[in-house]
């Protein structure tokens, strides 16, 4: 040993602590930033002396498996929790005050008040203004659900866009870490930002993360379609602008291989797309259906029956459709009567039609005529028709709300089974959040920055800069010294 | 070591969820203390909302109900007071009639009592409420009794006495007539005439079937009296003898014999209308049990879906306490955390 290589080890001392010095400074700097990984720099020792190597600090697979998971399932069950009060809102109001439930009992209440007093057109007027406001409810909800899943394709278009560019991210990212590795370099920052790209990824679709040799990854899609390996693979989507009740949306395919959505209110669903896709092709068609089965309900109450007993069918009264005069079958969902449910014209003074035949009958002839002589007060064809709102029918099970019940029973049980899944969505998007929230927390814990500690190591770090400092300076006295003395 | 570690980051996210959690929980107690229902109905009941939807459906129902019940019983309330007084225009008929039978030089008086009192129960009959005759049956829009001069009774009838007897009852011939014949004139032409199929082509314009009411969500009843009562064509019909037949045109016996008859169909009708006014008083008795059943039910139903979307006050209250103290505790902790730094001290 000599006082150079004192001198030297000394140099070599201060060098490493700026080294490390710069490293507590980037984590400092990026303490904040969500999904940055704590760089640690070890002291590595070699024959050539010491060096600092930087580590970063990482997470268990199986914590960052769990994070991801929860990650894609909490987004998708916020998304179903958040879309439905959206839906439940446009399409019934605030706490019903809007929906066909409501409109059904105003009729209900203007067709009494009606059948009390029938020689009043006043009252007559009213009850077919009802039924009018009615038929718009349901023409509307009708409206605003295809409208739903136009915005839901949008949506999804968009979320498509999305994953393409993150892909494309991926990519580059993905290339420099593999590079950065062969070459030896430190790829810490690449590391992180391929975390962060994989977590906006998984916020879409959810992934299963296969590691390769040399850093490199591959992301194969829960429901097994490669999603990148090498090189992005497509995901492909086309949007439909205008929607009837009739049109099915368009598929989602990632290499080829559709996305599905998912089903229940506390959803399988795990990823947007997925949600998105429930949303539209689950949810959107069962309220749907039910409106439809409401139309239909209605067609049916209303419909007229032959006065003489000669047997001739049943066929639309106040309340018809492009399908009549023939009514709807029994039992059986038909799709769309909610957007296509209209008054019958004959009963509407502003169409040439006259309000008093909710009292008379007679909408398809003189054999539907309950009141031939044009009575003034005969109610009895009033009240059947108030009656028939209670009267049992069968509703179809597609509908999500099956079994014989009444029109109103049904369209308050229609309400409620939106309720439901808002609540069962509400509380599972709690949960999913929780424990998403509780996971990034362990992880933001394992790989975060503490700045308190990172100010001790600061300390510990200006300590050994003084000490080394002390070193040269001791060396510089010791061969100016020794130099003295020669001179 | 790692196991202790807490990121920096963390703390302050943590910090920052929970703060926000509580202000949501604090919107929503707000609301429920103000309102004493929970926040979000549907949200808090799920799928039984439906059930609560259907119960303020039929509370919705029920309110109109008992409106248009009112309206039935206001109907019918009329309908008796003037069966009433139909029934009391044939009582002061009945007492002239009997002074006619016994005594003579009394017809005039009689004549006038007949006319009088076919002139009232014509527009007793006719009553109308709001537009509609109560008497009319269903067809409410016409005035049920015809006008018994002008509008064709009276032609009819004197049209079935010059058939039967050849001439007029004004004709000096009708003097010759008999008690028999008179009798008989009455009870086979003018009976057919004016009773059974005969009411309706002579006098009314009333259907047979009455207005029906719906008073409870599934209980109908007859909600109006027809003017084709059998008790207001026989007081009618006494009505129709004292005026036509009574009068000195017509010999004593044949008088009497028409008194008899009169007298017989006034004692008819009072029995035959008293039954009537009866069975209508125990129509507007079961509108009042409806209502009261409504309103039993109204209540049962208003307290339960009340109950259903319930918060109890004091929960409320006590919830709003606990978390105003946790936001400030909140606030003051991440003050304090800020604090917290080594940077503070070094």
């Amino acid at each position: 040993m000599s006082l150079t290589s004192a001198l030297q080890t000394a140099q070599n001392s201060l060098l490493n602590v700026t080294r490390q010095t710069s490293i507590v400074s980037r984590n400092v700097t990026d303490a904040g930033t969500e999904g940055y990984s704590r760089r640690e720099g070890v002291i590595d020792s070699s024959n050539l002396g010491s060096r600092v190597v930087v580590v970063r600090n990482g997470v268990e697979s199986q914590l960052s498996i769990a994070n991801l998971e929860a990650l894609s399932e909490s987004k998708a069950q916020s998304l179903i929790s958040d879309r439905l009060d959206q839906l439940s809102i446009t399409i019934n109001g605030l706490d019903g005050s809007r929906s066909p439930s409501e409109g059904l009992v105003s009729l209900h209440n203007s067709m009494q008040a009606y059948s009390a007093e029938p020689s009043n057109s006043l009252l007559a007027e009213a009850a077919l203004q009802d039924a009018k406001d009615l038929v718009n409810t349901l023409n509307n909800a009708s409206g605003s659900l295809q409208t739903f899943k136009t915005s839901m394709d949008l949506e999804l278009s968009n979320e498509v866009g999305k994953l393409n560019q993150l892909l494309a991210d991926f990519y580059t990212v993905n290339n420099e870490v593999t590079g950065g590795t062969r070459a030896g370099r430190d790829v810490s920052d690449a590391l992180d930002q391929r975390d962060r790209l994989l977590a906006d990824i998984n916020e879409i679709v959810p992934v299963n993360v296969l590691t390769r040799e040399g850093n490199d990854v591959a992301l194969m899609t829960k429901g097994g379609a490669t999603l990148f390996e090498k090189v992005p693979r497509d995901v492909t989507f086309d949007p439909i602008n205008i929607y009837s009740p009739a049109t099915t949306g368009n598929p989602i395919r990632i290499d080829g291989v559709p996305v599905l959505g998912g089903t229940g209110a506390n959803t399988t669903a795990s990823g947007s797309l997925s949600a998105m896709i429930q949303l539209r092709d689950d949810s959107g068609a069962t309220i749907q259906s039910q409106l439809d089965e409401v139309a239909r309900g209605l067609i049916t109450a209303f419909a007229e029956t032959d006065a003489t007993g000669g047997g001739a069918p049943a066929l639309t009264g106040l309340f018809t459709y492009s399908g009549g005069p023939g009514i709807p079958a029994a039992g059986v969902l038909q799709s769309g009567l909610a957007s296509d449910i209209a008054i019958n014209a004959a009963f509407d003074p502003a169409q040439g039609g006259s309000a008093s035949l909710m009292r008379d009958g007679g909408a398809n002839g003189a054999a539907y005529t309950h009141n031939p002589a044009g009575a003034a007060s005969y109610s009895d064809h009033l009240i059947s028709l108030v009656q028939s709102l209670d009267g049992t029918t069968a509703f179809d099970g597609q509908s999500e709300i099956g079994g014989s019940m009444s029109l109103l029973t049904y369209a308050a049980q229609s309400l409620g089974w939106l309720d439901g899944q808002r609540s069962e969505a509400s509380q599972s998007a709690a949960t999913k959040e929780a424990l998403h929230i509780r996971l990034s927390e362990k992880i933001s814990n394992q790989t975060g920055v503490n700045i308190d500690e990172e100010m001790a190591l600061l300390l510990q770090l200006e300590h050994s800069y003084e000490a080394s400092a002390r070193v040269i300076t001791a060396v510089d006295e010791m061969l100016a010294t020794l130099l003295s003395v020669v001179r | 070591m790692k196991i202790s570690q807490v990121s920096t980051q963390s703390l302050f996210e943590n910090l920052r969820h929970s703060m926000s959690n509580l202000q949501r929980d604090f919107a929503d107690a707000q609301k429920e203390v103000a309102t004493g229902q929970v926040s979000d109905a549907g949200l808090s009941l799920g799928a039984t909302n439906g059930r609560r939807f259907n119960m303020v459906n039929d509370l919705n129902r029920m309110e109109v109900i008992t409106d248009t019940n009112n309206r039935t019983q206001a109907r019918l309330e009329m309908s008796i007071s003037a069966t009433g007084s139909v029934n009391e225009a044939a009582q002061s008929l009945f007492s002239t009639l009997t002074a006619s039978i016994g005594g003579t030089g009394t017809s005039h008086l009689t004549q006038a009592a007949g006319k009088s009192a076919v002139t009232a129960i014509s527009s007793l009959m006719n009553t109308a409420l709001n537009g509609e005759y109560l008497f009319g049956g269903i067809n409410s829009g016409e005035a049920p009794i015809a006008d018994y001069e002008n509008g064709g009774p009276k032609a009819a009838i004197d049209a079935a006495f010059l058939g039967h007897f050849g001439f007029n009852s004004t004709d000096p011939g009708a003097a010759t007539i008999s008690g028999a014949d008179m009798t008989n004139f009455i009870d086979t032409v003018l009976n057919p005439l004016i009773t059974g199929a005969g009411w309706a082509s002579t006098f009314s314009n009333a259907t047979d079937e009455t207005i029906t009411a719906r008073i409870g969500l599934s209980e109908s009843i007859t909600g109006s009296v027809s003017g084709n009562e059998q008790g207001f064509q026989s007081a009618m019909f006494a009505a129709v003898i004292a005026a036509e037949y009574i009068n000195d045109n017509f010999g004593a016996e044949a008088q009497s014999a028409a008194a008899q008859s009169a007298l017989d169909r006034v004692g008819n009708s009072t029995g035959q209308l008293a039954e009537l006014q009866g069975m209508t008083g125990l129509l507007v008795n079961r509108i009042s049990v409806s209502n009261e059943r409504i309103a039993v039910q109204m209540d049962e139903l208003t307290l339960h879906s009340d109950k259903m979307v319930a918060v109890d006050p004091y929960e409320a209250a006590t919830r709003l306490n606990s978390l105003i103290t946790q936001i400030e505790t909140s606030y003051t902790l991440t003050g304090r955390i800020q604090q917290l730094s080594l940077m503070r001290y070094i």
